[in-house]
Order: C-alpha cells, then sequence, then structure tokens
C-alpha cells in the first residue's frame, strides 16, 4: 500500500533529475555531429574545375564561404591570412558573388585561399548547408566536416572550437 | 524625382531577381503541399520564423528545392529528410522520431504518471 506513493515520487524527482541533467549536458562545448561531406563539382574563380575529391590531398582543410557583399567577411579576412600563413588550407567558396569583384576583393586585401570556388548561384552552398556567409567548414581526411561555424571566424572562435578538434 | 523613381524601380528589379520566380503548379495538391511543407521547415538564419514568413535569400533557395523535389514526385517525407539532412536535425519544427524517441514518449510516461497519481489520490479518498 505505502510503496506506491514512495515509487511516484521517485519517478518524478529521476524524471526531473534527468532533465535537469540534460540542461547541463547541452551547455559548454559546443557539440557538433560529424557529417560525411556532400560530393560536389563547381568551378573554380579562374575557371578551372573542381571537384570535392581534391580536398582528399589534405588531411586537413578549412571550407571558408565568403563574398563581396558580406560585412562579416571584411572582418575575418585578416585572420584568415594569419592562418594560412601557419600553412592550414583553406579553399575559398565565393557564394553568390559577382567574379570582377571577387578578384578586385582578392587584390585588395590578400588572398589566402590555396582554390577558389565561384558558386555564382548557392548550389555548393546548398548542398553543403551553408544558410549565409560568412560560414567556415572544417574538413578531416577530404570527406568529413568536424566543425560548420556559422558567422565570423576569430582567434577566439578558432581556439575554441577548431583547434580542439585538429589536435585530437 | 522622375529620376529618383527610375533607381527605386530598377534597383527593385536587382534585388528582386529571385522573387520574381513564380512557382507554378499543374495540379493543386501539390501547390498545397508546396505550401505547407513550408510552414514545417524553418529558416536557418533568421530564428523564430518559417521558411513561409522569410524573405531571406537562403529561405527562397529552400523553398525553391521543395519545389524541384515535388516535381520530381518525391513525398513530403522524403522532402524533410533531405532537408534534415543538409542543414540539421532542428531546420523542421516536428523532430524525427528515430532521433528523439525520449522527446516523443515524454507525453505518455507524464501521461502514466498521472494515471498513478490519480490513483493513489482516489485510493486515499475512499
Amino acid at each position: 500500500m505505502k510503496i506506491y506513493p514512495l515509487l511516484t515520487i521517485l519517478l518524478v524527482i529521476s524524471l526531473f533529475g534527468l532533465l535537469f541533467f540534460q540542461l547541463f549536458l547541452n551547455s559548454g562545448i559546443e557539440e557538433f555531429d560529424q557529417k560525411k561531406l556532400a560530393p560536389f563539382e563547381s568551378n573554380l574563380l579562374n575557371g578551372d574545375s573542381f571537384t570535392s575529391e581534391e580536398l582528399k590531398n589534405n588531411s586537413l582543410s578549412l571550407l571558408n564561404v565568403w563574398a563581396t557583399w558580406c560585412v562579416g567577411c571584411r572582418l575575418e579576412h585578416s585572420y584568415l591570412m594569419e592562418l594560412e600563413k601557419k600553412g592550414i588550407s583553406i579553399i575559398g567558396i565565393n557564394y553568390k558573388d559577382d567574379k570582377e569583384k571577387a578578384f578586385k576583393w582578392l587584390d585588395q586585401f590578400g588572398d589566402p585561399y590555396s582554390e577558389n570556388i565561384f558558386d555564382e548561384k548557392g548550389e555548393v552552398g546548398f548542398l553543403l548547408g551553408v544558410s549565409g556567409a560568412p560560414e567556415t567548414f572544417l574538413i578531416k581526411n577530404g570527406d568529413s566536416v568536424v566543425m560548420h561555424h556559422m558567422g565570423v571566424l576569430d582567434e577566439q572562435v578558432w581556439n575554441n572550437k577548431f583547434a580542439p578538434l585538429i589536435d585530437k | 524625382m522622375k529620376s529618383f523613381l527610375m533607381i527605386l524601380i530598377l534597383s527593385s528589379f536587382v534585388n528582386g531577381q529571385d522573387e520574381l520566380k513564380i512557382f507554378s503548379f499543374i495540379n493543386d495538391l501539390d501547390e498545397k503541399r508546396f505550401y505547407s511543407l513550408q510552414k514545417e521547415v524553418s529558416c536557418p538564419l533568421c530564428e523564430g520564423s518559417s521558411i513561409a514568413g522569410s524573405n531571406a535569400p537562403i529561405a527562397f533557395d529552400i523553398k525553391n528545392k521543395i519545389y524541384e523535389e515535388i516535381l520530381l514526385g518525391k513525398s513530403d517525407e522524403e522532402i524533410l529528410a533531405n532537408l534534415r539532412n543538409i542543414f540539421g536535425e532542428e531546420v523542421t519544427y516536428k523532430p524525427s522520431f528515430e532521433n528523439n524517441i525520449f522527446l516523443w514518449l515524454l507525453p505518455f510516461i507524464f501521461f502514466l504518471l498521472i494515471l498513478f497519481a490519480a490513483r493513489i489520490f482516489l485510493k486515499k479518498n475512499d
């Protein structure tokens, strides 16, 4: 007879405990589910063709979505230059942009990209789940996306979100 | 004034290029599906709005994708699963069952708990 109320209380407490626990599980370091990179083919800004297979030449590469109309891209540009100097291979995706403006931008501010995909209509971006610019993907072994960062990439973001994954 | 108006009209053409595309369907059912699917997909860029109520470029791209896939004869669930695959689980308002079993079962757990509590309460009053 007396066991039912006890059982109910125990159940309620354990349920709230579980929910409470999950609350803390989600805060802290941002978890990211690894994903396979969707294979794609596109043209580069210089007119050559490019397939995602070529990413396999590097064990680690960044895919950086940028455009000349994007204010955030201007903000992160100097940090991308720094990363390139550190020897990180960055492949640009020039997203929904104008070719001439893009070349002008690279002349003016410097070119941190080893290749630049010309994604005029945003088709490659759509395949990758890009919703705007700037966005940056960290690709390992050419086919697994270990990080997809939306927004400006600066030193703090790099140290918190990207660097721990690289050392792994 | 006239030139100002001209510029305004011309610039609306430049910016509105995407929006000028009209989604036309031959059959009514597909058209209804097109609009109801839009309400189930959240806009990844603008929090708190579905793509139906958003003018963000990405919202347009997703609408366009839904349109194309409807024309290809894909089912609603296939279309939504594809979008979840690309943009992540949060892109659809209704969470998928396979990945969120606990979430879907929660109401039933609460229901059982209430039954349990009611039973005790009624017994006490007897």
